[in-house]
């Protein structure tokens, strides 16, 4: 035992100690896809309200009067009994997330915080079938010393203390929405200090901490523009890049001070024209750099690129870019090369002293005597064909690279086809294609290796409407799987990849069918369109408004601010009461950094969920 | 802009998976409670999840998520109550998976986890989730030089705990 790393120590002594709290997490979650509002539908704000209004004046010819589920008034009735008992207020019941159980005639509400579950322990209302209802406290024996002063500093927090931190942190995001966070990259570092300070002494009171602060430089500092030409000056070095480079470029600073080494940095970043609205746009471009203030001393470096065919290395010796080398074999750059340049960035690496970075692999560079790379490439796919029944086709799912190595004393070509990322894929970020490898002799062109990595998978048999069920998609599935990738891009096409929320109910409909109709689900791809049998969009919606006045007790004011609201209608969900006998309309109606989220019955309009999560909650 | 929320449950979901686990070991050594590490890992995925879109791949995904987990951590400790309630699980309490029926020798987590906090959390890092030099600085917001002054003299109180039983050189 002795001389064991300590992490195969703690591994086998802890391999009991397993994380069983994903249900919880996703619980925490459910409910509150909270993206915040995109800056572009900021701008729309105006025209929102007026939409809303709108609906809301032909809402109230629809919405005659609310009608409730069973299941609605009981929660209600388990609600208002918590409230009272405990002297909870209305939004304070969002912090917490609610199961329900049978117990004989009675249903047993359990409540339990989204936040310090420990030390604000679980509430439970048993609501008996003549409407009686009782609202029990897990923490009820505890000594009332611990949490009656209402002090967040307290070791218990009772329903006081969960109000106070419901109010303290809502009035940090009703701060924080004051200012601009779209321009926050430009603001001034003094703008920065100022922000921060009073919104960092916001969190402080409902007792959230960080470990920095911004901070403004005083004269023994760096200065900003000295830092922002240092930090130039360094990215040129560390990538090999001329000054030039960084004129299309914005540079943007931050100065903060660790609040446990009070060392004090600058984060300095510059950013290229794509990368002003979205990350993830092709063409974004990010240089990152952290400077340490007074001394100069660079921390850490990085280049991003959307695009990873655009990276470079500097030309000749690369003794002096590790750093930009390590990125670059990193980030994939390596393996959209072709062979031959694969070959000579391998002979330059070695030759530079970095050859720990080719990780065990000798790369050769083609030669006369040899297969060139695309013969390799087509003997390659003749090979998948055979043992595996790819065709061309079915190979444009894949990206292929190829690479001449010496392995074992033999030269042979490595040809690798690897299987795409899809957006929007559900369950992982790839679907279950898997990769596949080909080894051969680099003179003959004979086969060593032919491989999948979902080799020893059960396939079993599929047909076009069955095949989602697969585990993994071969040769026999791929075809499908294609056909639903080309039938769900034009809908995906009219949405950038962040903006699925703003999905119309018709796209969602026709997405979701496209994959129930592959064998996908119905409960994973729920949505589908209203039949004549359903209320309209526009009537739900109108009711989901009443249901926010006349439950929540919403304004006029703030109803006017709900935007964006976003519309589901779910025929197969298979949470709340909704079943297939049962269809929602589920509406999503953003306030701030909070949702207030209504369910209904799509057949009949009762209500089956109105309750607000606030920002608190997680929403932030 | 936001990430789609399918695309990043999902992602939660894998995350969960991969790191769940590891987490809640890191966090029981942290915190010595299992129930409260099991709170710290709920958080620290909340919080990745909230922090999903933007993640830019600057350090590793590991290390991003271990700084989540010893940030958590550190609130947690930070908290009244925790300091407050004795919530220590004994470590021998702790069943292994196989639950053999042997003597479990504990001697070097405990004296990891007796470390300071300032010691305790490079170790773990470095020892635990495996990260490099440069990572566990990243995850701590320290330098590379800081991180191995503060490595080498968690090793010299470790070696002085340990003496005659166990060490193991970097």
């Amino acid at each position: 035992m002795k001389n064991e790393p300590f992490d195969t120590i703690v591994n086998r002594r802890l391999s009991g100690m397993t994380f069983e709290g994903e249900q919880q997490v996703f619980e925490a979650l459910r409910a509150q896809d909270t993206p915040r509002m995109p800056a572009t539908r900021r701008r729309f704000r105006l025209a929102i309200a007026l939409a809303i209004l709108l609906t809301l004046l032909l809402g109230t010819a629809l919405a005659l009067s609310l009608r409730y589920t069973a299941g609605y008034s009981a929660r209600k009735a388990a609600d208002t009994a918590l409230m009272q008992t405990y002297s909870f207020e209305q939004e304070t019941i969002g912090l917490f997330w609610v199961r329900e159980k049978q117990q004989g005639d009675s249903t047993l509400f359990t409540y339990t915080p989204h936040m310090t579950p420990k030390k604000s322990g679980e509430y439970q209302v048993l609501l008996k079938k003549d409407g009686k209802a009782e609202a029990t406290w897990s923490l009820d024996g505890a000594d009332p010393k611990q949490y009656e002063s209402g002090s967040l500093e307290d070791p218990i927090w009772g329903p006081k203390q969960m109000n106070t931190y419901l109010k303290l942190k809502n009035a940090y995001y009703g701060k924080a929405a004051q200012f601009d966070w779209e321009n926050v990259s430009q603001w001034t570092l003094a703008q920065r200090a100022e922000v921060f300070g009073l919104l960092r002494q916001m969190q402080l009171a409902y007792g959230e901490t960080s470990s920095y602060k911004d901070i403004v430089p005083d004269q023994d500092d760096i200065q900003p523009e000295a830092a922002r030409q240092l930090a130039k000056e360094y990215l040129m070095t560390t990538y090999g890049l001329s000054e030039d480079y960084f004129e299309a470029f914005t540079p943007s600073l931050v100065f903060q001070e660790s609040l446990e080494d009070h060392i004090r940095r600058y984060h300095i970043q510059f950013r290229n024209a794509a990368a002003r609205d979205d990350y993830y746009l092709p063409g974004v471009e990010i240089f990152s750099v952290t400077l340490q203030s007074p001394s100069g001393t660079f921390e850490k470096t990085s280049w991003y690129l959307a695009d990873t065919a655009k990276r470079s290395l500097p030309a000749g010796d690369l003794t002096a870019y590790r750093q930009a080398v390590t990125e670059y074999m990193d980030s994939g750059a390596f393996e959209l090369l072709c062979a031959a340049d694969k070959g000579r960035l391998a002979q330059r690496m070695v030759k530079a002293g970095l050859v720990d970075l080719l990780k065990d692999t000798s790369y050769i560079i083609p030669g006369p005597g040899m297969l060139d790379e695309k013969e390799a490439v087509r003997l390659a796919q003749d090979a998948l064909r055979e043992r595996y029944g790819l065709t061309p086709d079915m190979l444009t799912l894949f990206d292929h690279s190829a690479s001449l190595l010496k392995q074992e004393n033999q030269v042979v070509w490595q040809v690798v086809y690897v299987g795409r990322q899809v957006l929007r894929w559900g369950g992982s970020e790839k679907p279950p294609i898997g990769e596949y490898t080909v080894v051969m002799q680099a003179k003959t062109g004979e086969p060593t290796k032919v491989s999948w990595s979902l080799d020893g998978v059960e396939t079993g048999r599929f047909t076009k409407e069955t095949w989602g069920q697969a585990k993994a998609y071969d040769a026999s599935v791929l075809p499908y799987f294609k056909a639903l990738m080309d039938a769900v891009e034009p809908i995906l096409r009219k949405y950038g990849p962040g903006d699925w929320y703003d999905m119309a109910v018709p796209d969602q409909a026709a997405y979701d069918k496209l994959y129930r109709d592959s064998g996908f689900s119905k409960e994973r791809y729920p949505h589908d369109l209203p039949g004549p049998d359903d209320l309209t969009e526009e009537a739900a919606r109108a009711l989901a408004f009443s249901a926010l006045r006349e439950e929540l007790q919403l304004s006029e004011e703030v109803i006017k601010e709900l935007n964006p609201v976003y519309a589901y209608f779910l025929r197969y969900a298979t949470y709340a009461q909704a079943s297939p006998d049962m269809p929602v309309w589920s509406f999503r109606l953003h306030h701030r950094e909070g949702i207030y989220i209504v369910d209904l019955s799509a057949q009949n309009g009762e209500l089956i969920i109105v309750k607000y999560e606030p920002a608190a909650a997680g929403n932030g | 802009m936001e990430r789609s929320g399918q695309v990043m449950e999902a992602e939660l979901r894998r995350l969960m998976q991969e790191h769940g686990a590891y987490l809640k070991r890191l966090c029981f050594l942290y915190l010595k409670d299992e129930d409260t590490a099991e709170d710290a890992v709920s958080e620290t995925f909340l919080k990745v999840y909230r922090a999903l879109p933007d993640f830019r791949g600057e350090s590793s995904e590991k290390t991003w998520i271990s700084r989540i987990a010893i940030n958590t951590c550190r609130d947690f400790r930070r908290a009244a109550w925790y300091k407050l309630v004795d919530l220590n699980t004994a470590l021998e309490r702790i069943p292994s998976e196989k639950d053999e029926p042997t003597v479990h020798d504990d001697t070097v987590m405990k004296a990891v986890m007796a470390l300071p906090r300032k010691y305790k959390e490079p170790v773990l890092l470095r020892y635990y989730q495996n990260l490099s030099l440069k990572e566990v600085g990243e995850a701590l917001n320290l330098s590379v030089s800081t991180t191995s002054t503060r490595l080498t003299r968690a090793r010299d109180l470790l070696k002085t705990k340990l003496k005659g039983w166990y060490f193991n050189e970097e």
